[in-house]
C-alpha cells in the first residue's frame, strides 16, 4: 500500500474553447499524506486545472485519480460533493465568502451540511478554528465587510471546519499583500505542523512556495521538476 | 438541520435584493389580484343571472308538442318523390294544445319523491281595459299555493296575500309595472277583453314584482279556475305544468323520463335558458383567458427575476457546491425562494383582489329592467381564493424549476474558470 492520499495516473484534460487544446499532457502524481506540497508554474501551465482535478470539482479529463485505495474517476456529482463534504476543504483565490453572512455562518455551512456533529459542537469547532486563524473578534461581522486578508483567513477556516484530510488552495495570496500572503503561508505551515493534514497549493510565488515541503513545477501542462525543502 | 441552513440561505438572498424580491412578489399579487377580482365579478354575474332564472323558470316544464306542419293530402296518395305536387296555403291542424289526464299527470308527479311542487299553468291572452287605448298582456292562472314554493310568491308580493286569489271571486295579483301602466291599485277593478272577445271584470288583490320588466309589465296571476273562466274551458284544461324538484341537478334526467312517460315535451331549466348559458360559456372562456394571461406574465416576471438572482448569486453557487452541497440542494434553495415569493405575493394577491372586489360590489347599477340589481353582483366564493392561491404556488414553483434546475447542473469549476 502506497503512503500517497491522492494518486493521479496518465491524466490528460483538453480545452474546447475555441481549439482543442491540451491542458494537462499525460500527468501522473502521487501527494504524499501529511506533505505541505506547491505547485507552481507560469500562467497556463495547467497547474490550476490539475488542482481543480485533483479537487474533484472538475470531472471532465482522462485517466484515473485515487484516494487513498478508492478510485475518484467515474464517480457521480452528487456522490463526489459528499466525497468533497468529507475528505477536501477548499480555498479559492477570488470566490471567498458567502458575502451576505456572517463570518461564524460562512464557516459553519460545510459542517452544517455535512451534518456530523449537533449545531452547538459546530459553533464551537468553528471558534477553534478562527481562534487558530487569530479572527475570533470577527465572528459576528459581515463577511463583505472584512479586508481581502481578513476574508482569505476566513476561506481557510472554512475549509478547515470538517477537518478535511486534505486541503486544497488556489492561488490564496493571489490578490493579498505580500504580509499578509505571508501570514497565509505561515499558517499553512502551523496547520500540516500541528494538524497533520495534508495541504496542496497553486501559487505562482516561488518565495512562498519554499515555505512547503515539496514544491512540483509544471510547464505546458507536464511536471519539470519535483523538489523536496527542507523545512521541517 | 441542512433544510434548516438552505432555509436560511434562501431568506439571505431574498432580502439582501429586497426590491427585487418585492418586484416579483407584486407580479404574482397584481396576477392573483386580478384574477380573483375577475372570476369573482363573473361569477357574480352568472349567479345573479342564474338565481334570476331560477326565480322565474321551473327546474322542469311540461308542455304539449307544438303542431307539427301538416302533410297535404296530396302528397299521401301521389309520392312528391316520384310527382311535382304543388299545393299552396294549407293551414296547419287544429290541435289542442292542454295536456289531457292533466290532473292525472300533475297527482303523479306530485306524489314522486323527488318533487316539491308541482303547478298547473294556463296562460289566457287578454286586453287590459283601464285606459283609452287597451293595453296588451296575459293573466296566468296557477295553483297559487304550489305556485309560490316554486317561485316564492309571496316573497314577490308588494302588497296583498297570494291566498286571496283562492277566496275572492275573479281575483288577480297584478305586475308593478303593468298596474302603474294602467293606473290603477290594490282593490281596484279591472276590465279586460279575451282573445275571443268576451269582456270581464277582474279584481286586484295584490301587487307583484319580480325586478324583470319583461314579466311585471304584461302578466297577472290568478287561480287556475279564474284562466279557466276567462279561456271558457273546462276545469281539467291547462297547458303546462311548472316543477320544482328537491334536488335542482336532477332536472335533465326527470325532465327525460317525463317526456317519455306521459309523451309531452319536457324541459329542464338548463334547456329552457340555452341562450343564458351561451353567455355564461362566454364569460368564463375570457375569465379563464385573461386570468392565464395575466398569471403568465407573471410567472413570466418571477422566471426573470429569478435567472436574475441566480446569475447573481453563481460565486456563492460555486462556494456551496465546492463545500459539498449537492445539486438538489441548491435546487431547494432557488425552490424555497421561488415558493417564498409565490406565498407572499399569493397572499397579497388574495388581499388585493378582495380589495378589487369590494370596490366593484360597490358600484351602483341602474337597470330599468332589472329592478333587482343595485349593485355590481360579485361572488365572494372562498373556493375561487383558494384557487387562486394553489395556482400562484404553482406557477411560481415552475417559474422558479427551471432556473433552479439550471443552477443546479452547474459545475462549480465552470464558474470559477468563468472569472
Amino acid at each position: 500500500m502506497s503512503t500517497a492520499i491522492l494518486r493521479v495516473e496518465n491524466i490528460t484534460k483538453y480545452f474546447n474553447d475555441i481549439n482543442k487544446f491540451k491542458v494537462l499532457d499525460d500527468l501522473s502524481l502521487e501527494i504524499p499524506r501529511g506533505e505541505f506540497v506547491s505547485i507552481v508554474g507560469k500562467s497556463g501551465s495547467g497547474k490550476s486545472t490539475l488542482l481543480y482535478v485533483l479537487s474533484t470539482m472538475d470531472r471532465d479529463y482522462e485517466g484515473t485519480m485515487y484516494f487513498e485505495n478508492t478510485k475518484l474517476t467515474g464517480m457521480q456529482v452528487d456522490e463526489l460533493a459528499e466525497f468533497r463534504s468529507e475528505n477536501i476543504g477548499f480555498v479559492f483565490q477570488f470566490h471567498y465568502l458567502l458575502s451576505k453572512f456572517s463570518v461564524l455562518d460562512n464557516v459553519m455551512m460545510p459542517a452544517l451540511k455535512l451534518g456530523r456533529y449537533s449545531k452547538k459542537e459546530i459553533e464551537q469547532h468553528a471558534y477553534e478554528k478562527l481562534q487558530l486563524l487569530e479572527i475570533d473578534s470577527l465572528a459576528h461581522k459581515a463577511s463583505e465587510n472584512l479586508s481581502g486578508g481578513q476574508q482569505q483567513r476566513v476561506a481557510i477556516a472554512r475549509a478547515l471546519i470538517n477537518n478535511p484530510k486534505i486541503i486544497m488552495a488556489d492561488e490564496p495570496t493571489g490578490n493579498l499583500d505580500s504580509a499578509n500572503a505571508s501570514n497565509v503561508f505561515s499558517l499553512f505551515r502551523k496547520i500540516v505542523d500541528t494538524q497533520k493534514q495534508t495541504i496542496i497549493t497553486v501559487t505562482h510565488d516561488k518565495e512562498f512556495a519554499r515555505m512547503s515541503d515539496r514544491t512540483i513545477e509544471m510547464k505546458d501542462g507536464k511536471i519539470i521538476s519535483e523538489q523536496e525543502n527542507s523545512n521541517r | 438541520m441542512v433544510l434548516e441552513l438552505l432555509l436560511k440561505i434562501a431568506k439571505t438572498h431574498l432580502l439582501s435584493r429586497k426590491k427585487q424580491s418585492i418586484i416579483a412578489a407584486l407580479g404574482v399579487t397584481f396576477g392573483i389580484g386580478m384574477f380573483i377580482a375577475m372570476v369573482g365579478l363573473m361569477t357574480g354575474i352568472n349567479k345573479f343571472l342564474e338565481d334570476l332564472m331560477l326565480a322565474n323558470t321551473a327546474h322542469v316544464h311540461i308542455y304539449s308538442k307544438e303542431p307539427n306542419t301538416r302533410q297535404s293530402i296530396l302528397d299521401g296518395y301521389l309520392s312528391p318523390d316520384a310527382n311535382f305536387n304543388v299545393v299552396t296555403g294549407t293551414k296547419p291542424k287544429a290541435v289542442k294544445i292542454n295536456i289531457k289526464n292533466g290532473t292525472e299527470i300533475l297527482n303523479e308527479i306530485k306524489k314522486d319523491p323527488g318533487v316539491e311542487g308541482a303547478s298547473p299553468l294556463l296562460v289566457a291572452q287578454v286586453f287590459y281595459n283601464s285606459r283609452s287605448t287597451p293595453l296588451n298582456g296575459t293573466i296566468s292562472g296557477v295553483d297559487i299555493i304550489d305556485f309560490d314554493k316554486l317561485f316564492n310568491m309571496q316573497g314577490k308580493m308588494e302588497e296583498g296575500a297570494i291566498q286571496d286569489v283562492l277566496t275572492v271571486n275573479n281575483g288577480i295579483i297584478m305586475g308593478k309595472g303593468l298596474a302603474e301602466n294602467l293606473n290603477v291599485n290594490i282593490h281596484d277593478q279591472v276590465n279586460v277583453t279575451t282573445y275571443n272577445g268576451n269582456q270581464l271584470r277582474l279584481n286586484i288583490i295584490g301587487i307583484f314584482s319580480t325586478g324583470i320588466s319583461a314579466i311585471d309589465n304584461v302578466v297577472s296571476y290568478a287561480s287556475l279556475n279564474t284562466a279557466q273562466k276567462i279561456m271558457e274551458k273546462n276545469e281539467d284544461y291547462f297547458t303546462d305544468i311548472n316543477i320544482k324538484l328537491k334536488n335542482i341537478k336532477d332536472s335533465p334526467q326527470m325532465a327525460k323520463r317525463w317526456a317519455n312517460e306521459y309523451n309531452y315535451k319536457a324541459e329542464d331549466w338548463m334547456q329552457a335558458n340555452a341562450e343564458v348559458f351561451v353567455g355564461f360559456t362566454m364569460r368564463n372562456t375570457i375569465t379563464v383567458a385573461v386570468s392565464l394571461a395575466l398569471l403568465i406574465v407573471a410567472a413570466f416576471g418571477i422566471y426573470n427575476i429569478l435567472t436574475m438572482m441566480i446569475y447573481e448569486k453563481m460565486n456563492d453557487i460555486a462556494i456551496l457546491k465546492a463545500n459539498g452541497f449537492k445539486g438538489k440542494d441548491i435546487k431547494k434553495i432557488f425552490l424555497t425562494e421561488a415558493l417564498i415569493i409565490g406565498i407572499l405575493g399569493g397572499i397579497g394577491g388574495l388581499i388585493f383582489g378582495l380589495l378589487i372586489a369590494f370596490g366593484l360590489s360597490n358600484i351602483p347599477l341602474q337597470s330599468a329592467q332589472l329592478k333587482t340589481l343595485s349593485h355590481l353582483p360579485v361572488n365572494f366564493d372562498i373556493k375561487y381564493y383558494a384557487f387562486g392561491m394553489l395556482f400562484a404556488l404553482i406557477t411560481t414553483f415552475f417559474a422558479g424549476w427551471f432556473p433552479a434546475r439550471k443552477a443546479s447542473k452547474i459545475d462549480p469549476v465552470d464558474i470559477i474558470r468563468g472569472k
